[in-house]
């Protein structure tokens, strides 16, 4: 008999099921058993790529980790103390890192609104503005960046050849630290078309008959933008300052492939410190303490803005 | 045979025991290799269990059923270079019956986080291609093996026969853990047209730095604030740091107290020297045009690279460029000389860096490792086939000299004598951190007007950490 026949399967299942009914009674407790076998899979997953290196990085952050033998000797609270009074570079990351947040979440929150809002005027196009707009999101992280690279060259780029045809010397983007950051986060900018959609999907939701009152009030489009459409999107751009800046502080393969952290570190964050403390200096446990201080601060941050959101995010309708 | 369909509960029950047993299957570990080495000691590097016996060289004769499987990671995935090393493996299997090598390649820019991944994972492979700063990096922690016994038992192995600076990069605090194929030194190179048309002469060329600036600061091409041509600057396209310690004899390392030594006043000159360019041409002109240029190792491998449009008239780099000069640029009239020193300083004539073959800790055939490495390093053929290419120095003094060898590479008699008093980067912990820390340092200075001195000292300080719990585990 081939196994995997009806058969076979069928007899497998019984001695199964048997086994199971012998030894849980409780219908209850049995289906709750089978539940749990039929998503093991996924428990086993999540266990053991999520909770373990989770907790094991936690655990890492209070060792001397030695990557190669894998071995941890436990120094306890030393490599926090290192990286907060030893590693200059440490500050330095997290304040450009910090400055590279506020940029990208203020940027992108402003252009991404305008943008939903140009979106749900009824023009002719609109599902090819509304393509556009999404297809950087689609476009490999390593691809875009790339050719960012090219598009910004200071010299050869698509930019400054651009701004040279009307006679202006184009800024030397990511040659330069005064410029370098801000290049970035217009990258990144440029690929938050996800955050555009779902402002759009919260336009198309606002009720018409509050526009249509508006207008019998005599509210100009200013105002029905002011009093009705900004104050009705909060709930979406709660959702998308959240979920940008835990992006954004987490970033890292923009700055490691178009700068690799230069020039003189102006663009080095702290993702591509941390993978340079582990990867390259092999400094585990350095590199575990700044990834749990990381989840502190987006924690912190987040936290913050769940408090405030009461004062500024309206749901009622 | 009955035709009955499952029901959606039997189809969940059975993805769920296939999902579970294939999870199981992944987990297990793999069959070992036919006589694999003795394991890896878990606190410390690999020793070899037996030193492997000299096997005789047998032409052409395909490597045995049954030999031992030796799996080897480098980064030569086409070209030329790919060719050579193909070669080689193959030339290796047909010269013995114990060991079948398989050549994996992995690209260069991660190859040895790979190799830490799969160390990690203990299974890595049995050798790889990598750099002498790797010895440094990993040797203290225990991330390679000792080649040491190999290395005792082997007669035919002379260390004598390497150049002075190679060994020393092949060793750790005395013991073994690579074995060199080929050694990089630096060259000082001149496009010989873009002096002539500024009427420098070429048939005379100077053997002081100040000289090789005065030509340099006439061959820059600007406009406006943008430099269309760098006559010469420290920096570009080279390391800023190594290429020029060892010009004004820079102590970096003292080895017997385990201290990085970098802030001295040697390397505040240096400093200064280069902040001179920065004040000169600026430093965020030098850097777009740095930035301009910089792709694929400033164009190396098309003809579009800065070497060969004239954008760059004077430039120091290793030998590695001199093959691609004739390959991307056979019109350019180009010459090369030892990178210079300074006026009344009697400073080393570039850095060292050797290619190494590196045996990982707890690999499954050290032995095998050692003995593809051990070829790799001694044999004629590899040496004309593979070195010459690349336009790097055979690390065997034989191969060097070895007459077909010269033939086919005119810039061998040079680097010979650049190799035999060169500096080599100390094998040292943490040297690529240094490495870099020392950048930061250098580029605080031309981009903060940041003091010398204090730049160097924080470089200094932040290394010696690293280093320290580096030392504290050897």
């Amino acid at each position: 008999m081939a196994i995997g026949s009806p058969v076979r399967q069928s007899s497998i299942q019984q001695r199964l099921a048997d086994a199971l009914q012998m030894r849980v009674a409780n219908p209850r407790t049995r289906n709750l058993l089978w539940g749990i076998f039929f998503i093991s899979p996924w428990i086993l997953g999540f266990l053991a790529f999520m909770v373990y290196p989770v907790l094991g990085s936690l655990y890492y952050s209070f060792t001397d980790f030695n990557v190669l033998l894998f071995e941890a000797d436990w120094v306890g609270l030393a490599n926090y103390r290192e990286i907060f009074t030893q590693d200059r570079l440490f500050s330095l990351t997290l304040l450009n890192t910090l400055r590279y947040a506020v940029m990208f979440v203020t940027i992108a929150t402003i252009l991404d609104i305008l943008a939903a809002f140009l979106l749900s005027l009824r023009v002719k196009g609109l599902s090819i503005y509304r393509t556009m707009l999404f297809l950087p999101v689609m476009t490999p992280a390593v691809a875009a960046a790339m050719t960012w690279v090219w598009i910004l060259n200071p010299k050869h780029g698509l930019v400054n050849g651009a701004l040279a045809l009307i006679g202006i010397e184009g800024p030397p983007w990511l040659a330069s630290p005064r410029t370098a950051l801000f290049s970035l986060v217009l990258v990144a900018v440029w690929a938050s078309g996800r955050a555009v959609l779902i402002y759009l999907a919260g336009i198309q939701d606002i009720p018409g008959h509050l526009y249509e009152a508006a207008e019998i009030d005599g509210a100009n489009p200013w105002h029905r933008m002011r009093f009705i459409t900004l104050p009705l999107l909060t709930p979406q751009m709660l959702f998308n300052v959240v979920t940008m800046l835990i992006g954004s502080l987490q970033e890292f393969a923009g700055p490691f492939i178009m700068t690799g952290g230069g020039p003189n570190n102006s663009t080095l964050l702290y993702g591509v410190y941390l993978y340079r403390r582990a990867f390259q200096d092999l400094r585990m446990g350095i590199a575990a303490a700044m990834a749990w201080f990381l989840f502190l601060v987006v924690l912190a941050l987040t936290l913050i803005i769940f408090r405030t959101s009461q004062r500024w995010v309206f749901y009622d309708r | 045979m009955s035709a009955r369909k499952l029901s959606r509960r039997e189809m969940l029950k059975l993805s769920g025991a296939f999902a579970a047993s294939a999870m199981l299957a992944a987990c297990a570990q793999p069959a070992p290799a036919p006589a694999p080495a003795a394991p890896a000691a878990k606190a410390e590097p690999t020793k070899a269990p037996e030193a492997p016996k000299a096997e005789p060289t047998k032409a052409a004769a395909p490597a045995a059923a049954g030999a031992q499987r030796v799996e080897l990671w480098t980064g030569f995935g086409q070209g030329r270079m790919a060719d050579a090393e193909n070669g080689a493996v193959k030339r290796f299997n047909e010269s013995q019956n114990k060991f079948a090598v398989e050549h994996i390649v992995v690209p260069w820019g991660d190859i040895v986080n790979k190799v830490v991944a799969a160390t990690a994972a203990k299974n890595p492979p049995d050798v790889y291609r990598g750099w002498a700063w790797v010895v440094g990096d990993h040797a203290p922690i225990g991330g390679l093996t000792d080649l040491t016994p190999f290395i005792s038992a082997d007669a035919t192995f002379k260390p004598e026969d390497f150049w002075p600076g190679t060994l020393e990069q092949m060793k750790y605090r005395g013991k073994y853990y690579g074995v060199s194929i080929s050694t990089m030194v630096q060259m000082l190179y001149y496009n010989k047209d873009l002096m002539q048309a500024k009427g420098v002469a070429t048939d005379k060329i100077p053997d002081n730095l100040e000289d090789w600036e005065a030509i340099g600061e006439k061959l820059y091409e600007k406009q406006g604030n943008s430099i269309n041509r760098v006559g010469f600057c420290p920096w570009i396209p080279g390391d800023a740091i190594w290429m020029w310690a060892p010009t004004r004899n820079v102590p970096v390392w003292d080895a017997e107290q385990g201290k990085c030594t970098a802030n001295n006043d040697q390397m505040v000159e240096m400093f200064n020297w280069q902040k001179g360019y920065a004040k000169k041409y600026g430093t965020e002109a030098l850097q777009a045009f740095a930035s301009s240029y910089s792709g694929n190792n400033y164009g190396r491998n098309t003809p579009d690279g800065v070497y060969y449009t004239g954008k760059l008239a004077i430039w120091a780099l290793a030998t590695w460029l001199y093959n691609d000069m004739k390959e991307y640029g056979p019109k350019v009239n180009f010459g090369v000389t030892k990178v210079p020193s300074p006026k009344g300083v009697k400073g080393k004539p570039a850095y060292l860096q050797a290619n190494l073959y590196l045996v990982p800790t707890g690999c499954k055939n050290a032995a095998g490792g050692f003995a593809f490495g051990n070829f790799m390093s001694s044999d004629p053929w590899v040496a004309l086939n593979k070195a010459v290419p690349d336009s790097v120095t055979p690390s065997r003094k034989t191969n060097a000299n070895n007459a077909d060898v010269e033939k086919a590479a005119p810039w061998i008699p040079m680097a010979r004598e650049i190799i035999a008093d060169a500096w080599p980067i100390p094998s040292m912990p943490s040297s690529g951190a240094y490495g870099r820390n020392l950048s930061d340092a250098l580029n605080r200075v031309l981009w903060d007007n940041v003091d010398p001195k204090v730049a160097l000292d924080d470089a200094v300080k932040a290394t010696q950490i690293d280093v320290d719990k580096a030392l504290k585990k050897s």
